[in-house]
């Protein structure tokens, strides 16, 4: 079963959530909400150190930088665990 | 002053509203350094990976300073030595975080991840091993113009649909695969969230060979 999404927060003098059509809760849509959640959490930001460590295939590594997305929509696939 | 390693989740000014009881990533309490009329969400480090779910926590965090003021998100894996390195960032920063404060106050980040509705056209075969080295640079020379075109028509759609986004800022980042056009990042004031809405219908109803996947509203990670 793929995972619950996160909640949308009520914003103070916004749209409420479910004004909008987000996470468009059509079938197989899902992957692609964990690549932009991945991009913008480990690609984008104020960026403050230098260096993170990510885990790849069970092996600390630490990069500068990231070039390529992390995943790409059938890893994300398997990690949600869609066929 | 404690000398426990920290990880960082975003940056808000000292007025804006504390976290109380928030938990981060695995369970750590989120508590904020007030330094310079600034206010930096931390928790302690407990080490390792990043995984998905603690990526999932980290935002979580953000997503909580952002029901009460729009917060400049920190990269995951933001980490500083001990409490003391994390206020001398604070401090020797603080210009450039108050304002980009200034800047997304009040604002949201939407993404529209573009998507092509029909499926790639099928690769030609790869150019072969074991055939000759002229049949291998023609292959690979097709190979090339058909990524190029595939490029230029990305271009050219992510081009249509910006100008029906005029005068909002966006950052864009070009697809990593087949079918993917590319992801826009959109920072848009609460005010204007529904005529946002608008803008995205008019897309849609243009861009008829696409699927727009909208997420957020994300705390403004690609403009700042």
């Amino acid at each position: 079963m793929p995972p619950e999404l996160p909640d949308l927060p009520d914003l103070p003098g916004l749209a409420t959530a479910d004004d909008f059509e987000l996470w468009s809760g059509a079938a197989g849509q899902e992957p692609h909400s964990l690549v932009e959640l991945l991009n913008r959490v480990l690609d984008r930001g104020v960026v403050i150190t230098g260096e993170v460590t990510i885990s790849v295939a069970g092996v600390e590594l630490v990069y500068l930088g990231l070039n390529a997305v992390l995943t790409s929509i059938s890893s994300a696939r398997q990690h949600l665990g869609y066929p | 002053m404690p000398t426990e390693r920290l990880v960082g989740y975003c940056i808000r000014r000292s007025g804006d509203a504390q976290p109380e009881g928030l938990r981060g990533v695995e369970g750590a309490e989120v508590r904020a350094l007030r330094e310079r009329g600034l206010s930096l969400w931390v928790s302690g480090d407990v080490g390792g990976a990043a995984t998905v779910e603690r990526v999932r926590e980290h935002d979580a965090v953000i997503r909580a300073a952002m029901t009460t003021a729009t917060p400049l998100p920190l990269r995951y894996g933001s980490h500083f030595a001990d409490e003391a390195a994390a206020r001398e960032l604070v401090r020797s920063r603080a210009a450039e975080f108050e304002e980009s404060l200034g800047r997304v106050a009040g604002c949201v980040e939407l993404g529209v991840r573009i998507l092509w509705k029909a499926p790639p056209s099928p690769e030609a075969a790869a150019p072969r091993r074991g055939g000759s080295g002229r049949e291998y640079l023609e292959a690979r020379r097709a190979e090339m113009g058909r990524e190029e075109a595939a490029r230029q028509r990305d271009s050219a759609l992510l081009e249509r649909f910006d100008r029906h986004f005029p005068a909002i800022p966006a950052v864009r980042r070009p697809g990593s695969e087949p079918g993917v056009v590319g992801s826009v990042a959109h920072l848009v004031r609460g005010a204007d969230l529904p005529s946002y809405r608008l803008l995205l219908q008019s897309a849609r109803e243009e861009l008829v060979e696409t699927d727009l996947i909208v997420t957020g509203p994300w705390a403004p990670y690609s403009f700042v």
